[in-house]
């Protein structure tokens, strides 16, 4: 399938548009010489691609599909890969067990398709056994996962790849550029003239055409967690999307949305997802990490 | 609510930095090589059972430290350089003279001894610039008839690419021997009589130069000068020589060692060692296997000279895994005082002699297999080997033993 993007022309700098990771990229490049901009915007999008193709648990050829399809045997993994799983097992411990990559196995039961299609208690109980990072043997570079287990890397992925290719870009352009793969966004440096980066915070009850807030980001990164529109509603009970790994029940309380900034996409990603999985503590949370964030 | 934001930003770094910082987070970490060794000769001669620990680390950026313990008991029969007890009418107290603090059922020929050494050793390695490393030691090891100090310093200085690295170095050893019971017994002595001297000191003075050399990115090779100089007391306290005559028939041409009377060894005062070591490691293949050759050339001014070869070959079996089999050969020519045991026929008692079998001429393998593999987060490595001597006229002119040695390493 035939890679295709857009740039567009605006007055002091451009947009570049792709779809990777099945969402909408962009990158806004503070420059009014094109060539640097189509520059920037290739570069952008084969790290977005490789990163995609390397831990998507939708392929057939990487290295998820390898640990995933394992059998219990032990695979041995590269270091980019390795730095990802150390990455995740931290996260599992500073967010109590709740952040863990093993737990995309409850989307057997889970289908947030706005119906009102609930698993059985039993089903819940049932799909438990499979998950736990703590049931993992994780050795650098050597990864064990017992019969039936999966990990999936698509809660760091996309930020990942957001911080990724801004710091590429960076080596190689010395003008600014803000990176967006589907919300989530990193810039290295402010805009010409040392203005910020206008970045608006999109409302949950009203997606797509209300905005809460301009955040000005002159260098760092953001990150929303929560969709408006993934949820189940069931005796008028709305289930969240947000997955409780230790109970396998959605998150209650959870806000619809958290964004957060911080110093990187990445930092900001998880911060917000912690967050989501504190429930109606998730406001709390925020306040004790002292960063910017936005709760709706 | 606790912030984890501090942590979250450091473990965010780590993974957006890359390998870099891992690679750092290594070289920093403190290592822990533990082991056990097991050392069996057969027929029930010595048995060692080795405990050893070594732990390393960065104490700052320029400094890193080693400690080293070992714990070894030795145990069971070694010979003590008499011949054959049956052959011997002489009247031989193991206890005044043969290695145990009381030896019991050894034949007067080989003697039971039993023995706890403790071992400890520290070294400090300064960084002085990005080329030059200096590293100071000193150990120290525990016996019930033996005590050792020792003090070395080396110096490693690599050219401008890297590509070679110098070493020179110095040591200091101080060793105290002595028997069980204490002092030592006089030299050539008759062992009937029992006349004990002090302790035995000895001084050890030890220069080394090298240099090791990245021949290619495969390929390793390396070139080392010893010489050892040592002063003192070089008799072993335990062992001892036999007066024999010759008793057999004409007719049938068989003879047998009479023993007559029996003394204490005695050796010069003094050593002169010299050892020239070189060494090559390959690698090679789509797996990387490696090969690792070494030569050992060795002479001393007690006229023994010995030839030491000793070769690996590591497969790689994936997943961290290896193979390892290892061979060595060694052989010696025997010490100018080296006999059997001293002739009975009038002439005077030679100024030095020793039937100490490692004197000896002799040649001598081993043969064996080191196996690897990653577990709980460290390296676990399983060695078997066997080893087999020949003694050219010692009275005991074999030995064989068996070796086992389980490691595990890991990195905090």
């Amino acid at each position: 399938m035939p890679q295709t993007s857009d740039l567009i022309t605006r007055d002091d700098y451009f947009i570049g548009r792709f779809t990777a990771m099945a969402c909408p990229c962009e990158i806004l490049i503070s420059t009014n010489d094109k060539k640097t901009a189509i520059h920037a915007l290739e570069i952008a999008q084969a790290e977005a691609t490789r990163i995609e193709q390397k831990f998507s648990r939708y392929r057939k050829d990487n290295i998820i599909f390898k640990i995933n399809n394992s059998n219990g045997t032990t695979i041995e993994v590269d270091e980019e890969t390795a730095g990802m799983l150390d990455f995740a097992n931290q996260c599992y411990e500073l967010s109590d067990k709740k952040f863990d990559i093993t737990s995309g196995v409850l989307r057997e039961i889970w289908k947030f398709d706005g119906s009102n299609n609930i698993p059985s208690k039993q089903q819940v109980m049932d799909i438990l056994p499979r998950i736990g990072w703590n049931k993992i043997t994780w050795e650098n570079p050597f990864i064990t996962l017992q019969r039936g287990m999966e990990i999936d890397l698509g809660g760091i992925g996309k930020e990942y790849a957001v911080d990724q290719t801004t710091q590429i870009i960076h080596k190689t352009i010395t003008d600014s550029v803000l990176v967006n793969f589907g919300g989530d966004i990193a810039t290295l440096s402010p805009r010409k003239n040392n203005t910020p980066w206008l970045i608006g915070v999109d409302d949950p009850e009203n997606t797509g055409r209300n905005a809460l807030g301009q955040i000005p980001l002159l260098r760092g990164g953001l990150a929303t967690s929560g969709d408006a529109r993934r949820y189940l509603l069931k005796d008028g009970i709305r289930y969240s999307h947000i997955l409780d790994p230790t109970t396998g029940w959605p998150v209650p309380d959870a806000p619809r949305s958290v964004t957060v900034v911080a110093n990187t996409c990445l930092e900001a990603g998880m911060l917000s997802t912690f967050a989501m999985l504190e429930g109606n503590k998730a406001k709390e949370f925020l306040q004790a990490q002292d960063v910017q964030f936005w709760c709706a | 609510m606790k912030s984890i934001k501090d942590k979250l930003s450091i473990a965010t770094c780590t993974l957006l930095t890359g390998g870099a910082h891992q690679a750092q987070a290594i070289d920093n970490a403190w290592d822990l090589d533990t082991s056990y060794l097991y050392y069996g000769e057969a027929d029930d001669r010595v048995t060692v059972n080795k405990a050893i620990a070594n732990l390393s680390g960065d104490i700052t950026d320029n400094d890193r430290v080693t400690i080293n313990l070992v714990l070894d008991t030795m145990s069971g029969a070694t010979p003590t350089g008499a011949v054959e007890s049956e052959t011997s009418s002489v009247t031989f107290s193991s206890a005044s003279g043969a290695g145990g603090s009381t030896a019991t059922g050894g034949a007067p020929d080989i003697a039971d001894f039993s023995d706890t050494r403790l071992g400890f050793s520290l070294s400090w390695e300064q960084t002085i610039s990005r080329l030059r490393k200096l590293t100071y030691g000193g150990n120290l090891s525990v016996e019930k008839d033996y005590h050792s100090y020792g003090a070395n310093a080396t110096l490693n200085q690599d050219t401008e690419d890297r590509g070679t690295t110098y070493t020179a170095g110095l040591a200091v050893t101080y060793d105290e021997i002595f028997t069980k019971t204490g002092g030592t017994p006089d030299p050539l002595g008759r062992v009937e009589d029992g006349v004990t001297f002090g302790d035995g000191e000895r001084y050890t003075y030890n220069a080394i130069v090298g240099v090791s050399k990245v021949l290619n990115k495969k390929t390793v090779a390396q070139l080392n000068y010893n010489i050892t100089y040592s002063d003192g007391y070089h008799t072993d306290p335990y062992k001892v020589i036999s007066e024999v005559r010759l008793v057999g028939d004409s007719e049938t041409n068989a003879f047998a060692f009479a023993e007559t009377d029996r003394y204490y060894e005695s050796r010069p005062g003094s050593r002169l060692r010299h050892a020239l070591f070189t060494s090559m490691a390959h690698q090679y293949g789509e797996k990387g296997e490696v090969v690792h050759l070494s030569y050992r050339y060795y002479f001393d001014d007690w006229d023994i000279s010995a030839h030491t070869i000793d070769l690996t070959h590591r497969t790689p079996l994936g997943l961290g895994r290896y193979i390892e089999p290892h061979f060595r050969f060694h052989m010696q020519s025997s010490a100018e005082f080296f006999m059997h045991s001293i002739l009975d026929d009038g002439s005077p008692l030679p100024e030095f002699a020793s039937a100490d079998y490692r004197l000896d001429q002799s040649t001598g393998y081993t043969i064996g297999a080191e196996y690897g593999q990653p577990w709980k987060g460290g390296n676990l490595r399983i060695r078997l080997e066997q080893m087999e001597q020949n003694f050219e006229d010692a009275e005991y002119d074999e030995n064989s033993a068996l070796i086992f040695q389980v490691s595990y390493q890991k990195l905090f």
